[in-house]
Parts: C-alpha cells; structure tokens; sequence
C-alpha cells in the first residue's frame, strides 16, 4: 500500500505547484494594472478623451453660444479642401516650415560646434545663444516691429546706408512671411543649440582622435566621419522638435500681422484661431484641427520609421 | 639608430608635472611595454607618441626623421585604443578601409554622391577592398566584414580595431591598453596573439598597459613609469631579477615582494631579526634601508635550523603553489612566501618555521628609493 502511495502524490504536488504559480501570476497581473490605473486614467481624461471630442466636433456644425447642432458627416472637410483660406494657410505653413526647419538645425549645429571648440566663455555664449528660448516671444515682437519699421527701423536704415532700399518687411506680402521666418529662426536656434551640446559632449573624446590617426586631418573630415554620424539619432530628434514647432507658428503672427497682408502670413493655426474664436465655428476648426493633427502624425511616422533605423547603429 | 624614439620629452599641465625627461626608444622589431600605476603618464606619452598631444619639450623621431611636429596623419603610426574607438555607424569593412580612403582616395573621391563621378575612384577602392580582406583574413574576422561594432563582441571589435591599425604598414605601432576591457580567459589569449601578430609584423610596437604581468610576458624591453618618469628601460628579466628602484620592485611580480624596513650596522652589515641578512652593504653606517625579497626565494625549514624564527599566520592554496604568510620578528606586516603544496602540508596556523634566506636574492635599497650596490667581495649571508 505505501509503494503505490508515492506515484500518486506526485500529480498531485505538481499540480499545487502549477497552481501557485498561476495565482502568483494573476495577482502580479493585477497589482500590475492597480500602479497603471492612475496613469492610464489620465491619459484617456487628458488626452484621448479630448482628441476623440475633436473629432466628433469636426463631424459636425457646432457652434458657439448654440445650443443645438447637427451631425453633418464629412461635410466641413469637403468644405475645407475648398476653402480658399485653408489653402493658402497650409501652403503658407509649407513654406513657413520648409525655411525654419532647416536654417534652425543647421544654424543651431554650427553655434554648437562653435562653442564646444572653444573653451573660452562657452558660459557666456551658451546662456546669449538661449536667451530668445527663455525670452517671451510676444515682447519681443514689439522689439521686431521696430527693427524691422520700414521707415524708422535700424534693419532698413544700415541697408540704406548701403545703397539698398530695405523691402517693407512685414508690410508686403512679398517678405512677409520670410521676416516671420527669420523671427522663427532667431527664436529656434537657441533650443537647438543647447540640444546639439548636449549630443556634441556624448561623443567619445577617443573617436576624433582614432579619426586623427587614422588620416583625418580637417576638421571637416572629422566631422564628416565622426561628429555628423554620431549626432544622428540628436539631428533626428532636433529636427522633428523644429518641424513641430514651426507648424506651431501663431504669437508672432497674432501680434505682427495678423495672418496679413493679404492673407500672405495667414498660417494654420492662425486660421483654426481665426474659424474658432473670431468667428466661434467649433465643428470647422475642429475638421482643421484633425488635419492639423494628422499632418503632424504622418511627420512624425515618417522620421521615426525612416530615419530612425538610419541613425541608430545597433 | 632606433627605429622609433621618444627623447626626453616633458609635459605638464600649468604646475602639475605629468612628464618629467622621459625617454622611450624602439629597435625595429621591437616590443617595448611602458607600464605603471594609473597616473603614471604612460598614456600620456602615447598621446604625444601619436601626435594627439604635445609635449613642452623633448622630440620624437622615426628612424631619422624628426615628426614632432608633424600633424598626426602625416606620422603613419597606427594606435589601438582602449574602448577600440570604431566607428560605429560604420561596417567592421569600412572601418577596416578607412586609414586606407583616407590616404589613397582624394577628398573629392571620398564625397558621398559625387566621389562616384570622380576619376579613379573605383580603382582605388578595388585595391583598398583587397587589402581590408587580406588583414581581416589574417585576423581572421573575414566573416564579420559586414557587422556593425555593436553587433559584434568585445572580442571581435578588439580585432576589427587590430586590423583597422594593421592595415596600412605603419611605422610604429601604438597600444593604449587594448586589453582591459576584455574578460580574464580572452585576455590572456588575446595577449598571445597580439604578440604573434606582432613578430609576423615586424613593426615596433608600443604597448601601454597597468598590469605588470601582461608587461613582463609580452614585451622584448619593460619601461616602469612612476611620477612621471621612467623607473626602469630594460628587458623583464632584468626588470624582474634587478630592479633599479624598490617602487619598480614593489610594482613587478605577484605576490609582492616583501619589504623588510633595516639598518645597516658596521662594515655593512644589514640586520633583520636580529641576524645578519646581508652584508657588503656600501654606504655610512646606520641608515635606513629597505630589504627586498621575492616571495619564492625564501625556503621553510623546521623550526631550529639555522635562519630566522617565524609563525605562520594565514596559508593561501593557489593549486600549483601556497602562498604561507608568516610573521617575524621586525618584519612589519609579514612575510611571504611562495611554496610547493607538498612542502607545506604539514603547517598550520600558528606553526613555528625557519626563514632561510640566501644572500643574493636579497635586494637593498637606500632611502631614495634607489639599490645599494653590494660589494663583490661581501661573504654569505644568514648567521645561526
């Protein structure tokens, strides 16, 4: 009888065995979703919930101080892609984009570069170079709206000492949107800079000088072998912050030209600003809204599939 | 005339003497290891070796051609540094190819788009594509060509940065500790290798390590640095066997040797215990010295023979050998001493033994740090 006994209680030990091990599981799962719930909830309430109401709005047209509104589908889209201000508005934030963007990674990398090779008052110029980050861009709007006078600005009156007449900056719908620009630029630089010295000081010192033995002799060799590849993965993510906030475009439009002249500065947030709270339509700024949005997701879909593979190397 | 050389150069940073007259030179063929604590400015010295930092004064010479001032690029020294310092976003081929593009190809060839249009080009690089197989085929990482350093192992990065350095002949051969960062069993493999690579190469070779073991069992000569100065340029058994300076004592063999702190009596007698260790000591009587004994020239015999009376106090079982540390009379913090397993198994803690000590493995040092030599005359040592 106590041969047969010991077979038969092996099963048995094993399955208490399995058994702990699922409740152990299960309660790990559960405590799991408990430390989550708090951070999960806050998203759906701060995030998603908001995001989802913006888009049930842009299916409809609500507006402000009304009472009632109607589901009215796809309709504040179709109008959209036929609105001529909603057109010129995104090519506007194009070309905006396409200026800031690149000037602002490239301009920020040399200031960077500049600073980190020179150990003198590297203090002084990063804290000068951050300056307009930390400035508020609304007063110093004012400060533009002078320089930039046509009549009694400094920018037009040392081109004039020059021979060349100065364009009317932010008065003509020709250099409007460059002066809005260079304003962008002046303001991103900064930003980039601090983000490019930060990448820049994660270089490993024994690659410039495994370079240096190796036959880099410039310093536009070592750059090319070692500085631009190894900043990859900070280029890509200065780059996708500068896009994002170039597509942002609103203060200076708001307190220098007002989307003008001739809807020549007229941007997309401007124009959502505009449809909204001028004119308190909430179903179609909230149809720009979405295509606000998307336009970023894609962006940023395209830099992190693409580029990111390009910029990582293990 | 060396092949490559390093005259009395000096360096330091604003009062802070980091090189002090230090001379280095390499026969062709050489292996030459500068070894020292950390801080001793041996990396230092290769620094300036290679051109990657410069020296307040001294001269560096390869065969008789000055390259002091010379741009790194322009010296054709080829180091290896400690972390391998491979580009990452480059292949281990790339890698490999780039001492080579940036010599044989111009800067145009070498433009990302353009270069392809540029005259020559394809040439070159068929030429630079064989010579990376060649080395990565003596190395035998020809099946890593494709791989990235970060996916590869320690190992292997080590031997892509090996190749990266042998791939143009170079006429000197700088190591930056190429090993530390390699796990015990792969260094010491590794160690051999290097050594092979370095025959078959023929180049002088430069090796900068801490670890005074992979000094002593690599190079042809052993220059011990401390402070900021070479101790000691000689050939590691004349570094081990007679060393110069009890800091390069101290600092060569494992276990280490033993300290005796003593004073020198009349006719230049040195004391330990009360007996009469060694004399012929040359020098005014009753200075300080320091005796110095490598742990496997000191024999046990039983307690009552001729010698010096000591306890053991700890036995250490290493497998090949014990190390017995005992403690003597005047002898500080114990001696050791390395012995066959089969002699020791009959000590204890607390056993009583007798030190027997010959006359010439004692090594004595004034207070400068420096050797007394031993007057050739002197008798044998160790009265009862």
């Amino acid at each position: 009888m106590h041969e047969t006994a010991i077979p038969n209680l092996l099963p048995a030990a094993r399955t208490t065995a399995r058994q702990a091990a699922i409740r152990a599981a299960k309660r790990e799962e559960r405590v799991a979703w408990q430390l989550a719930a708090p951070a999960i909830l806050l998203i759906i309430v701060l995030i998603l919930l908001p995001t989802l109401a913006v888009f049930v709005f842009s299916l409809t047209n609500y507006e402000l101080g009304y009472d009632d509104f109607q589901f009215i589908g796809l309709d504040n889209y179709i109008e959209l892609f036929a609105d001529r201000t909603f057109l010129i508005s995104l090519k506007n934030t194009a070309v905006y984009t396409a200026i800031v963007t690149p000037f602002s990674v490239f301009i920020g990398l040399g200031v960077a570069l500049l600073i980190e090779s020179e150990t003198r008052g590297r203090a002084f110029f990063r804290t000068v170079y951050f300056l307009p980050v930390a400035s508020l861009l609304v007063a110093m709007a004012t400060v533009f709206q002078y320089l930039l006078h046509p009549t009694i600005g400094p920018v037009n009156a040392m081109l004039s000492m020059l021979g060349i007449a100065g364009p009317n900056w932010l008065g003509s719908s020709s250099t409007v949107l460059i002066s809005l620009a260079i304003i962008g630029i002046w303001q991103s630089v900064g930003f980039n800079m601090v983000l490019f010295l930060a990448g820049l000081t994660a270089i490993p010192r024994e690659l410039y000088a495994a370079a240096e033995v190796d036959g880099a002799k410039g310093s536009w060799e070592r750059f090319r072998l070692v500085t631009w590849p190894m900043l990859g993965p900070t280029t890509l993510f200065v780059a996708t912050i500068s896009v994002i906030n170039a597509v942002k475009v609103f203060e200076t439009v708001k307190t220098l030209t007002e989307g003008g002249p001739n809807k020549a500065s007229e941007v997309l947030l401007w124009t959502i600003y505009q449809e909204g709270f001028v004119y308190l339509r909430v179903g179609y700024a909230s149809a720009m809204t979405v295509i606000f949005l998307a336009f970023l997701i894609v962006l940023m879909l395209v830099q992190y599939r693409v580029l990111d593979r390009r910029v990582h190397y293990t | 005339m060396s092949a490559f050389a390093l005259r009395n150069i000096s360096k330091s940073y604003g009062t802070n003497s980091i090189l002090n007259d230090v001379s280095i030179e390499a026969e062709d063929g050489e292996f030459i290891a500068l070894v020292g604590p950390s801080g001793c400015g041996k990396s230092t010295l290769l620094r300036i070796a290679a051109g990657l930092d410069h020296g307040d004064a001294g001269s560096i010479w390869m065969g008789d051609r000055e390259i002091t001032a010379e741009h790194p690029a322009d010296r054709n020294v080829a180091m290896v540094f400690q972390s391998y310092a491979l580009y990452p976003h480059l292949t281990a081929e790339q890698n490999i190819a780039v001492p080579l593009a940036m010599r044989t190809l111009s800067t145009l060839q070498r433009m990302p788009l353009l270069g392809r249009f540029i005259a020559g080009r394809s040439a070159a690089q068929a030429a630079i594509k064989q010579q990376v197989l060649a080395t990565a085929t003596s190395l035998k990482i020809d099946h890593l060509l494709d791989r990235k350093p970060g996916q590869m192992s320690g190992g292997q990065r080590q031997r892509v940065a090996l190749a990266r350095a042998l791939v143009r002949q170079p006429g000197v051969f700088l190591m930056d500790e190429p090993l530390s960062n390699l796990d015990a069993n792969l260094r010491v493999h590794t160690r051999a290798e290097i050594v092979d690579l370095h025959r078959r190469t023929g180049v002088p070779t430069i090796y900068v390590t801490h670890d005074q073991s992979e000094a002593l069992s690599m190079a042809d000569r052993v220059a011990v640095m401390m402070g900021g100065k070479v101790l000691q340029f000689a050939s590691p058994a004349e570094i081990y066997d007679d060393p110069r300076h009890v800091e390069v004592a101290k600092f060569v063999g494992s276990p280490r040797i033993n300290i005796i702190d003593a004073v020198t009596a009349d006719n230049g007698t040195v004391f330990f215990s009360g007996k009469a260790v060694v004399d012929g000591i040359t020098g005014p009587v009753g200075t300080p010295v320091q005796l110095a004994i490598r742990p496997e020239r000191i024999r046990l015999r039983p307690q009552g023979t001729k010698g010096i009376a000591a306890t053991v106090t700890r036995l250490e079982f290493l497998g090949s050998e014990v190390l017995v540390t005992t403690q003597a009379d005047g002898a500080g913090d114990g001696i050791v001493i390395k012995a066959a397993p089969a002699d020791v198994t009959h000590l204890g803690m607390g056993s009583p033994i007798t030190l027997e000590i010959d006359r010439d493995a004692c090594l004595v040092f004034g207070q400068d740090g420096l050797r007394v030599p031993l007057r050739a005359t002197a008798r044998v040592a160790v009265d009862a």
